[in-house]
């Protein structure tokens, strides 16, 4: 571990005002860019979660338990169970983007599944972009962080592998079973028919 | 599948995840300053917290289990004591208590946690009602703050004989203006003052013997745990932590810390607040060019009629209520897609004052500008000016009643007035 954040968790444990300010400055705008792209919206929306999550923190950071993981983990952890109770708040605003994705006859199905190609123009649906958010945001905290890793920051298997002290191999297996999740979480928020999805996976 | 078929589906699923990645709020830099002052003092205020109960444990299992140390521990502190007596009186938090009781005059330099001065303020009110019980007639009290109080950097208060001012040293700006009459309580920052003359003495325990600027001081703690009730009407505990540096010599304080939880109108814990207050000086007589504007200030004399002060008090008072009615909006905004309560009844906050305020429903809260007046104090005949609220939240003092109404006639919109008062433009 970087010695910087082993001084941090010990200032965090005796309660030293330091210690705290150097987490905040060290992780707080990489916390905002998760949050942000877990929620999209407005950022008065992703600046509650950040603070809420911030806030959550500075009450527990005393209790930091170095050997459960590693204090961006523990501060991601917390701000993902807020952004998970955000999205309970958003059932409205799911439901029309349900309505959209129904309206659709199962190509957002082909499209998750990668039988089709998505087409320009629902890339840009707000929508479509909401379910994204929403699914990823559902998903083990492994597999999202995963995910986001490889398909979002566009790092590759050999980046990810090196990074976890894995093997390329064995990141692409845990990558194709983190898209089987996301695709199997994808239809039940979506409302689509997961059935269509392994059907054209079963055709490939 | 093959290799092809493989990289295929990744590359589409690349492309389809990557639309979320587009479009994303940037990261507001002001923003998570604030955020860091306020989770920074939300953070010390936990660790202060816990420290006592970790004391508690820590002295158990001293005593149970290790008693030779415990025998040590005692001929220590029977040394210290000894020593404490050959380099000064001792001190006992009765005796510091009768003191304050005493004293005329006290000044001192503050330094606030947080950088909202809302949230200072409403830390401070809390103090004041919840702990502070005894009214300290006559007293005579002087602030200087440093700038993390936005609002009023430096207040002078001099209650004997009737006279404040407040400087703002950002915007280079002082308000002046005389309170007639005398034995004033105001809520300001004599509350502190009240606090500490209200802490008790069977929770006040001598913590610590050191040195400040080379005094010799006894450290007391203690921890205050209040009850307050919400707008549901479900009292909610909250506990806070002070911590006094008492001269030997003088027996009065010289240097305070406390944290407090800040709570919402509801009563729910949003953050905590931290105050430090050193230097402090008792019976340290005023002189007359505190009360004279630096030079280069600009200067807006407020009138008063009041003979008895009372109406100072309640402007203050109305300006703290206007915060918390703000606060309360914005929070019911958040609730409701940002539609702001077509009345303030709709804010269920019974625990707030709603009447006798005129309130603007902005109608369309995202274009709405912050400088615009949402809800004002209402009157029939003006006098010597009102509190407006912005839709920004800041509560602002309108002492011209040409500018009011010219900012309101700008607003294009009428106002709903609390209270069963005519729904009508004021004048």
């Amino acid at each position: 571990m970087d010695e910087g954040v082993q001084e941090i968790i010990a200032g965090l444990r005796q309660g030293n005002r330091d210690a705290w300010m150097r987490l905040h400055e060290l992780y707080a705008e990489r916390l905002w860019h998760e949050v942000a792209r877990l929620m999209g919206g407005s950022a008065s929306d992703v600046g509650d979660v950040v603070q809420d999550s911030f806030m959550a923190a500075a009450r527990s950071a005393k209790q930091f338990d170095s050997g459960r993981g590693t204090l961006w983990l523990w501060l991601l952890a917390i701000a993902r169970n807020r952004v998970a109770l955000y999205w309970r708040k958003q059932l409205p605003l799911l439901e029309q983007a349900q309505r959209w994705c129904q309206g659709l006859d199962g190509r957002a199905s082909e499209w998750v599944s990668g039988s089709a190609q998505t087409p320009p123009e629902a890339l840009q649906a707000t929508e479509l972009k909401m379910l994204i958010r929403c699914t990823l945001s559902h998903l083990p905290e492994e597999y999202q962080r995963l995910l986001c890793r490889r398909y979002l920051d566009g790092a590759s298997s050999e980046q990810i592998a090196d990074e976890n002290r894995s093997t390329p191999e064995a990141v692409r297996a845990m990558l194709m079973r983190a898209r089987q999740a996301f695709r199997k979480a994808f239809s039940k928020i979506a409302g689509c028919d997961y059935q269509d999805v392994r059907r054209s996976e079963n055709d490939d | 599948m093959t290799t092809d078929e493989m990289n295929q589906e990744e590359r589409r699923f690349s492309e389809l995840l990557g639309a979320a990645n587009v479009g994303l709020p940037p990261c507001d830099p002001q923003f998570m300053k604030r955020v860091k002052q306020q989770t920074t003092d939300a953070f010390l205020a936990e660790a202060t917290a816990r420290a006592e109960p970790q004391r508690s444990i820590v002295m158990k299992v001293f005593k149970r289990l290790i008693p030779i140390a415990a025998a040590a521990c005692v001929l220590v502190t029977v040394g210290v004591m000894i020593l404490t007596d050959m380099s000064g009186t001792s001190v006992a938090w009765g005796q510091t208590a009768q003191k304050m009781a005493q004293a005329q005059a006290m000044a001192f330099d503050t330094e606030v946690g947080g950088e909202n001065a809302r949230m200072y303020i409403k830390g401070r009110s809390h103090i004041r009602l919840e702990v502070a019980r005894t009214p300290v007639a006559g007293a005579v009290t002087k602030t200087a703050s440093d700038q993390t109080v936005p609002l009023w950097d430096v207040t002078i208060w001099d209650l004997d004989n009737g006279r404040m001012i407040m400087l703002d040293m950002a915007r280079r700006h002082s308000a002046a203006t005389t309170i007639a009459g005398k034995n004033q309580t105001i809520p300001g920052p004599d509350a502190l003052l009240q606090a500490l003359s209200s802490l008790p003495e069977k929770n006040t325990r001598q913590a610590e013997q050191g040195e400040i600027a080379g005094e010799p001081v006894t450290r007391f703690d203690t921890v205050i745990n209040e009850t307050m009730r919400n707008a549901l009407n479900i009292d909610r505990e909250w506990t806070g932590s002070v911590s006094v540096w008492v001269s030997k010599k003088t027996a009065l304080p010289v240097q305070v810390e406390y944290a407090v939880p800040l709570l919402d109108h509801k009563g729910v814990c949003i953050g905590a607040a931290m105050q430090r207050v050193t230097n402090i000086r008792w019976n340290e007589p005023l002189s007359d060019d505190l009360f004279e504007p630096p030079a280069g200030f600009t200067t807006t004399q407020w009138p008063v009629a009041d003979p008895d002060g009372k109406r100072s008090v309640d402007r203050v008072k109305s300006a703290a209520n206007l915060n918390e009615l703000g606060r309360a909006c914005r929070q019911y905004a958040k609730e409701h897609d940002g539609n702001w309560p077509v009345n303030l009844d709709d804010l269920g906050a019974p625990t707030l004052r709603q009447s006798g305020y005129a309130y603007i429903r902005p109608r369309k809260p995202s274009a709405t500008p912050p400088d615009k007046i949402v809800m004002y104090e209402w009157y029939e005949t003006w006098e010597d000016g009102v509190n407006v609220l912005q839709f920004d939240g800041q509560v602002k003092f309108v002492s011209d009643e040409a500018t009011l109404k010219k900012i309101l006639a700008g607003s294009g919109t009428s106002a709903t007035i609390q209270n069963g008062r005519p729904s009508s433009q004021p004048g």
